[in-house]
């Protein structure tokens, strides 16, 4: 899984809205792609696509609530900012509860924003990096054989090799043997970054969540 | 003189012995006697006085002098006497000469003479009732009778008569109306005869208590045809023989019909006269009499009145010189309109008076002569009351439409709101990119350049948007101007469109090219459009349908113009479907239902109408007819 360069997409049906976000949004070097409705959107979306979304809420056609309940309904969980001429306060509840990042009310300031989109991007950006590491782990994970994942478990633990070796009935020999492979396996340098990996794993004692 | 008519008159004759050698058969008459009965009495018997000796006498003087008179008395068959005059002449008769002695009786003669010198009198001196109170004094006390009246006849067939003169006992009785039955009038006026009944009165007549005598003469109008009136004499005592003498009679009656016509004549003059008057002095309209060229001939007091001048000072002075002069070409119109036979023409204009300004109208009618004009007779009313209260109604109508305005565009606030924000944050977001792109190095002067074209359209676009609310929510213009339909149509659908942006719901303009100028106030117009479409919207809305709504345009007739407002939605309610344009009929739960009956108010203003169904293919239809005027006709 590859991620494309991160970009935002702008959803409104007003052109010059759409241009001026375009133009606002490239004066700090983000990439912009623009639709006129939010059906054109969805269909050319790809689940690979990073950066996130702005998008007006009050559009003929589909509005901006019900393309936030179709791309949660895809699992599709880029970031929404929402942007609207006058939100009433149910209007913006129900966008926060499902997942929104923010609603801004037009007219906006830029630099608010800006800080939205770019922090929504990084934190695309983070999520995705934070899933390709996740991805990369498992697959590691997964070339443990049974007795090492047991032995890493324990380690993670912060167990002594001679308690796990008691435990496992194995020689103490045997465990630092497994804990070795372990380490190489799971590229590790130290126990402490095993630890941390684990936890990404969001290992216990059954195993990998 | 004498001889004249010697047959026709009483009439002796003697021989120069002076023996009696002929009577005549009036004479015979005269003296009460039947012509069959054979006649020997002496002639002393019937006339004492006519003695042999004086015969003589009287043949000497005669032959003597040409002619002879004697004032004598008749003794007639009764034994009654009465004065005779009687002139003698001489006769050629058979070879001979003989003495004629025609005699006359005497009140006949010198009475006769008496009484038309009379009339002669009264007829110089008095007209009208006075003559005839002159007429029946007089011959009463010529006549020497007691009483004398003086009718004319109420009603034809004549049953009752009003005294025109009454003189009873030397005195004038206050005249009265009297019906003829049972009195011996009766027969003067209904037959047209004279009666006399020279006695014994009440034997016939019991009412008429204290008259022993009756004398009655028709008075017939100048054809002789009808009996007009009366005039009757009566007395206490007997009257005469020869009392009534009808060539006498026939004078006096032939001028009391004269003077009766002549008072009636001037009687009914008067009353037609009244009549006029009454009807031009009283009435509220200003009658004119205009000549070809459309001057004063006749102007009505009230006219007069009307203007504060006087009848002379408006003669041959043209009517349009009273007409404001901006309303003049109005009241030239309508007069080269007066030229076809049997047109007329109506104006309307404005005139200061003395009562401030005030509006008339007024309705011409022409009479041709010969093919041209000859004059024209105007009437005109003054309609201020009237003018003021449609001005009131047009007031209320627009204070009424305003309402309406300001109210749906209180609904339509957020929608307007959104409307104006949305090129409000172009123009941000373009300003802000454009400072932006200004402080960096690689400042992109093409795309900086179409950021601010942008800003600058939408900056006009905002503004357009706000004047055109503003329009819509202006009081009101009071005057109507021409204006392109399809322009209204496209403006109501902007407004309309800020509304129906959420709904889903299209509208769509079928409009026939060229359709001509109406003559219309635009904002009220353009107000019933938007009324229609939003009801188009909610009837939709209502039951939850997508789909479009169309508006059509057309000439429904050569002098009319047809806007249709089709939706697709339910349709009318069958209940209301005769009642959707009266006010308070709602099919909405939230409506009070005013603003169909202000659109109804508002086309009809503009004498157009209004219409709604359901069209046959689904949804409601609603109308608006509105007349077509000439081009020319915009101010």
């Amino acid at each position: 899984m590859s991620s494309d360069q991160a970009r935002v997409f702008i959803i409104d049906d007003e052109s010059d809205v759409r241009a001026a976000l375009s133009m606002l949004i490239r004066s700090i070097g983000l990439e912009v792609e623009t639709f006129s409705n939010a059906l054109e959107f969805l269909v050319s979306y790809r689940p690979q696509w990073s950066g996130c979304i702005v998008a007006d809420i009050r559009m003929p056609g589909m509005s901006g609530l019900e393309l936030q309940e179709k791309l949660n309904a895809m699992g599709a969980d880029m970031p929404l900012i929402f942007i609207s001429g006058h939100a009433d306060v149910p209007t913006a509840v129900r966008a926060i509860q499902e997942g929104a990042l923010d609603l801004l009310e037009k007219p906006f300031s830029d630099q608010r924003l800006l800080d939205k989109v770019q922090s929504a991007v990084r934190r695309d950006l983070e999520r995705r990096a934070e899933i390709e590491v996740r991805g990369q782990l498992r697959q590691r994970y997964a070339a443990l054989t049974p007795r090492e994942r047991e032995v890493m478990t324990a380690v993670v633990a912060g167990k002594m090799n001679k308690v796990t070796a008691h435990e496992l009935n194995l020689s103490t020999r045997t465990v630092e043997l497994h804990r070795a492979n372990v380490m190489e396996k799971m590229q590790a340098g130290s126990l402490a970054e095993l630890v941390r990996l684990a936890q990404m794993l969001e290992l216990d004692e059954s195993g990998p969540a | 003189m004498i001889s004249a008519a010697p047959n026709l008159n009483a009439a002796l004759r003697f021989n120069d012995t002076s023996e009696l050698v002929y009577v005549s058969p009036q004479m015979l008459r005269l003296l009460g006697y039947d012509d069959s009965v054979f006649f020997v009495s002496p002639l002393t018997d019937l006339i004492p006085e006519l003695t042999d000796e004086r015969i003589a006498a009287l043949w000497q003087q005669t032959m003597a002098e040409g002619s002879a008179r004697l004032q004598c008395h008749l003794v007639d068959c009764s034994g009654g006497h009465s004065p005779v005059d009687i002139r003698f002449g001489r006769i050629q008769a058979g070879g001979q000469m003989q003495l004629c002695a025609c005699v006359q009786p005497m009140v006949a003669s010198s009475e006769a003479e008496r009484l038309l010198q009379l009339v002669a009198r009264t007829t110089a001196q008095s007209t009208g009732s006075e003559f005839f109170r002159v007429l029946a004094r007089s011959l009463a006390e010529v006549l020497n009778v007691d009483g004398a009246l003086i009718t004319e006849c109420l009603d034809f067939p004549t049953t009752r008569v009003h005294t025109l003169a009454y003189w009873t006992h030397r005195d004038f009785t206050g005249d009265i109306d009297y019906d003829l039955a049972d009195t011996p009038c009766e027969k003067v006026v209904q037959e047209g005869r004279v009666c006399l009944y020279a006695s014994r009165l009440t034997e016939r007549y019991p009412k008429d208590v204290g008259a022993e005598s009756y004398l009655g003469v028709p008075i017939f109008d100048a054809d002789n045809q009808r009996v007009i009136g009366h005039m009757a004499f009566f007395d206490s005592q007997a009257m005469p023989d020869g009392f009534y003498h009808k060539a006498v009679f026939d004078i006096f009656c032939a001028r009391a019909s004269a003077e009766l016509q002549r008072m009636q004549a001037t009687r009914n003059l008067r009353l037609q006269e009244q009549k006029y008057r009454l009807l031009v002095e009283n009435q509220q309209e200003l009658v004119a009499q205009l000549d070809s060229d459309g001057r004063f001939e006749f102007a009505s007091p009230s006219l007069c009145e009307f203007f504060g001048r006087t009848e002379a000072s408006l003669m041959g002075m043209p009517l349009l010189d009273l007409v404001q002069a901006s309303d003049q070409v109005h009241g030239r119109a309508c007069w080269s309109q007066l030229g076809v036979p049997g047109q007329h023409g109506e104006f309307e204009h404005r005139v200061e008076t003395k009562r401030g300004e005030r509006w008339l109208s007024w309705s011409l009618k022409a009479a041709i002569e010969q093919g041209a004009l000859h004059s024209v007779i105007a009437v005109g009313r003054d309609i201020t009351e009237r003018r003021e209260a449609e001005e009131n109604a047009r007031q209320t109508l627009q204070d009424l439409a305003h309402l309406s305005r300001v109210s749906s565009m209180g609904e339509m606030a957020s929608a307007f709101a959104h409307e104006v924000n949305q090129p409000l944050c172009a123009i941000l977001t373009y300003s802000q990119a454009c400072l932006r792109l200004l402080g960096s190095e690689t400042t992109d002067v093409a795309e900086i350049r179409h950021a601010m074209e942008r800003v600058a359209a939408n900056a006009e676009l905002a503004g357009d948007i706000i004047q055109q609310m503003r329009n819509f929510l202006r009081k009101g213009e009071p005057d109507l101007m021409m204006a392109d339909i399809f322009q209204v149509l496209q403006d109501a659908i902007t407004l309309a469109r800020v509304e129906l942006r959420d709904d889903a719901i299209e509208i769509q303009l079928e409009c026939e090219q060229s359709l001509p100028p109406v003559r219309i106030n635009v904002t009220q117009i353009e107000q019933v459009i938007l009324n229609y479409l939003c009801n188009a919207r909610d009837a939709m809305k209502a039951v939850g349908r997508t789909g479009k709504v169309s508006i059509r345009a057309h000439h429904s007739a050569p002098r009319e113009l047809q806007i249709s407002v089709l939706d697709q939605g339910p349709g009318i309610d069958s209940q209301l479907l005769d009642r959707v344009f009266e006010p308070f009929v709602t099919s909405k739960s939230m409506g009070i239902g005013i603003g169909l009956s202000i659109c109804k108010s508002i086309v009809e203003a503009h004498g157009g109408r209004v219409g709604g169904f359901n069209h046959p293919q689904g949804g409601a239809c609603f109308q608006l007819t509105l007349p077509l005027v000439g081009e020319g006709g915009g101010s």
